[in-house]
């Protein structure tokens, strides 16, 4: 009985000090972002600390798992800056102060040891047909809708027909990145959908130069992420410094390398990063998105 | 007294389902049409098709495993095998489905309506098995000598005894499979190899989470619950709330011995579990790696095994103090009420989350702690399930109870300390195991209210995984599923202790 008494005590204490966890520092800028930036081994923490010794203010991060919850009106409610917004879905009108922090480019990854003869092109890859290619579901997902935009780019008129011939060699579709890439690394698909600098990670990290990222003769869509300040706020000033603050070399190497995404201050590119195979750039703006989904059901329905 | 208490109770549980609905709604846009297009008829019809199918396999070889269990329970593994089974229910969804894959993939292509089925078979059949077996064990010894003397065979026996049983249980878990299927999200998405496989679900998370349309998310949700509550109409027409007898109290032994006719039994059964458990297989094989030492002494593992601790342990206190009022409830107006605690399964977590998300951000003007918030909207979604483990057991002690507590005059939790505790007390742990364990493989609410210091071990796992990590996270995920047998045993072993000496057993 007392042993039950002091743990439901400790319990209890430990509660309260969750609970009372709220530190009561300065000025608070909250930032509106993702759990993979904002998570202990994302770039988050470090950012937060760096900024923090020069600002005399409070960083806090609110983070959502969740893709396209960055852009929802409720989420946006009550942060000062919005953190890791795709360049695609983001609007002028909703800020006076922004800036791109890092960019990558879609790609599918492969293991070297075993592919030989990786196809140079989409085109060899959809006549390939023995590929087992695993990639994101595009209604979930924001890298899976990056591929039907890179493939709308391509073939703006017969989208529908090639999509066709690559959904063959799909074996399936994945709600996130992270089920697609684990699959991958299982082994239960040659191919993954996801960014060209992912060969980073294992290099860096792993010391494992076995993963490539195929770099098609077509290009590959760019896909860049931006911070911006939301409008309204009382903390403009603070939130802008911070903006400036993300684009400083020091803090662009960290996102580099901890994000696995290019830096757009080229002086903080990794060395390994630096080495990989650059794709030629795509480009687009503005496609209808629930239009290039409803054409991607037609392709891969029948 | 207990009429406040229990219709308290009641009252909550229609809120926690009103009132996200009330604030999504608050984002509705009138002047919208929604378009019934020709991909939402075939995904309705789809999803309805699967869960139907998906629900009967799983009775079919969920009923043969229960009868093969009960029936060999002299055997120390098949006893085991019995008391893991909850453990695969309450895994998190997307363990087992790359264990799945990782165990069939090499075997055959598993991707398609039948990856879809298997994922739902695998999924549930623990969850049938374990009600059934608690049935099966409810015929009596009486019963199995009588049959004896009457010289019925094993097939006799059958018919004339346990079938009986499983067939008064069918409707009932039918409904309950099939509104789990119903629902079902990741096993969808990943096993169905494409967008021809794809439930209302699906379509739903789309609209709410990744395009913000509230409008056609609502739609959608109105369709699902229809389409739902038909099943349940259909289905329920011969519903009786003690159809699920879930209830620890009598295990007989079988008088059975190990023997060579049974060799084929023995064959079924080790298939089975083999089929049920391969997930597990997965999580042990792929968890033991080089990361695994230094994930046990990060820093992440230990808080975010504390908050899952916490919040698993209050949900479970709260879901279970929520399910036994309501059972005071549903007993005195023994009808469709439970509906409401089905109408939680199929209210999509993705819109219950959101709507609670607008709830609290703009509705509520107090400033609650996150981690209270997780809790309670955990504890919203276990209710399900904790009324479905707690309910069969409560109802019948309760019921043979009920003369003595009345002509004391005893009510409510006076009854439940003074007369039902003691009987009560095995299946109430349970239901609090089973009810945290569910809380803690979250993954949708934990989303939306968790922060950088408020992680639970599935999100961690997760977010190991997305950001390369998949090392990491493969450890974690052994670390989670040693954290789920603990929980599982150690409750166990408390009251082993105590259970020895309760009178009335």
């Amino acid at each position: 009985m007392l042993a039950e008494e002091t743990m439901i005590k400790k319990i209890i204490i430990i509660t309260l000090i969750t609970l009372s966890s709220h530190s009561s520092a300065e000025e608070t800028l909250t930032i509106g972002t993702y759990d993979s930036f904002s998570s202990e081994w994302g770039p988050g923490p470090e950012i937060e600390l760096k900024f923090e010794e020069i600002c005399n203010c409070d960083v806090q991060y609110v983070a959502t798992n969740q893709a396209g919850s960055l852009n929802s009106n409720i989420f946006k409610k009550g942060k000062d800056i919005l953190l890791g917004v795709e360049v695609n879905d983001f609007n002028e009108e909703d800020s006076d102060y922004w800036a791109k922090y890092d960019y990558g480019y879609f790609a599918f990854i492969f293991n070297k040891d075993k592919i030989e003869n990786p196809p140079n092109s989409l085109e060899k890859l959809m006549s390939n047909n023995n590929l087992k290619i695993v990639v994101q579901d595009p209604r979930t997902s924001p890298v899976g809708l990056g591929l039907l935009r890179w493939m709308k780019k391509i073939y703006p008129v017969t989208f529908i027909e090639k999509f066709k011939l690559i959904n063959d060699q799909i074996i399936t579709y994945t709600p996130g990145w992270s089920e697609a890439y684990g699959m991958f690394l299982d082994n239960k698909a040659d191919l993954v959908l996801s960014y060209s600098t992912s060969p980073f990670y294992h290099q860096e990290y792993e010391n494992d130069y076995k993963y490539e990222a195929l770099i098609f003769e077509e290009g590959h869509l760019i896909t860049e992420e931006l911070i911006l300040v939301n409008k309204n706020i009382k903390n403009f000033d603070l939130a802008k410094s911070f903006v400036d603050f993300m684009l400083t070399e020091d803090i662009q190497k960290i996102i580099s390398s901890k994000n696995i995404m290019y830096p757009v201050d080229k002086n903080a590119m990794p060395e390994k990063m630096s080495q990989l195979n650059v794709p030629n750039k795509l480009e687009v703006r503005e496609f209808d998105t629930e239009k290039l989904i409803s054409e991607w059901l037609k392709a891969s329905i029948d | 007294m207990r009429n406040i208490f229990s219709n308290f109770c009641f009252l909550i549980i229609i809120l926690s389902i009103i009132l996200p609905l009330i604030s999504i709604i608050f984002y509705f846009d009138f002047t919208k049409e929604f378009i019934f297009s020709e991909y939402l008829i075939s995904i309705s019809f789809f999803s309805l098709y699967q869960s139907i199918l998906s629900a009967i396999l799983t009775i079919i070889l969920g009923s043969l495993f229960a009868y093969l269990l009960v029936k060999h329970n002299y055997i120390c593994g098949v006893r085991i095998i019995i008391d893991s089974l909850s453990i695969m229910f309450v895994l998190p969804t997307i363990i087992s489905v790359l264990g799945i894959i990782l165990f069939y993939g090499n075997i055959i292509n598993i991707y398609g309506l039948h990856g879809i089925l298997i994922a739902h078979v695998i999924l549930n059949v623990p969850l049938v098995s374990r009600v059934l077996i608690q049935s099966l064990d409810d015929v009596s010894s009486n019963e199995k000598s009588l049959a004896r003397q009457m010289g019925l065979n094993h097939l006799g026996f059958f018919f004339a005894s346990e079938w009986p049983i499983i067939r008064k249980n069918i409707p009932s878990l039918f409904v309950l499979v099939s509104f789990i299927c119903f629902v079902s999200f990741t096993p969808i998405l990943i096993l169905g190899g494409g967008p021809k496989y794809s439930t209302i679900e699906v379509a739903i998370y789309q609209s709410v989470i990744f395009l913000n349309n509230y409008n056609q998310a609502v739609f959608l949700l109105m369709i699902q619950v229809l389409i739902c509550c038909s099943i349940f109409i259909f289905f329920f027409k011969s519903f009786k709330s003690n159809n699920f007898t879930l209830d620890d109290r009598r295990r007989i032994i079988n008088n059975n011995s190990y023997s060579f006719k049974y060799l084929f039994d023995y064959l079924l059964i080790f298939t089975f579990t083999i089929f049920i458990f391969s997930p597990v297989f997965y999580i042990i094989i792929t968890g033991i790696n080089d990361k695994f030492i230094s994930v046990i002494q990060s820093s992440y593992f230990f808080s975010s095994l504390i908050t899952t601790f916490i919040i698993s342990f209050f949900s479970g206190v709260l879901a279970l103090l929520l399910t036994y009022g309501n059972l005071e409830f549903v007993r005195r107006s023994k009808n469709k009420r439970e509906l409401w605690f089905y109408l939680l399964i199929i209210f999509s977590p993705a819109i219950i989350a959101v709507g609670y998300y607008i709830f609290i951000n703009e509705f509520l003007l107090l400033s609650i702690s996150n981690i209270i918030i997780v809790i309670i909207v955990n504890t919203i979604f276990i209710l399900p399930f904790s009324y479905n483990y707690l309910s069969p057991s409560y109802l019948r002690i309760s019921q043979e109870h009920s003369n003595l507590s009345k002509s004391i005059n005893l009510y409510g939790f006076k009854k439940l300390i003074i007369v039902d505790l003691s009987r009560l007390k095995r299946p109430l742990i349970n239901t609090f195991c089973i009810s945290s364990i569910l809380s803690s493989s979250d993954l949708v609410i934990i989303s939306f209210f968790g922060t950088n210091d408020l992680s639970t071990l599935t999100q961690t796992i997760y977010r190991l995984s997305g950001s390369y990590r998949i090392e990491e996270a493969r450890a974690l995920s052994l670390l989670f599923l040693a954290y789920c047998l603990l929980y599982f045993i150690i409750p166990k072993f408390i009251l082993g202790r105590t259970y020895k000496n309760a009178p009335f057993n």
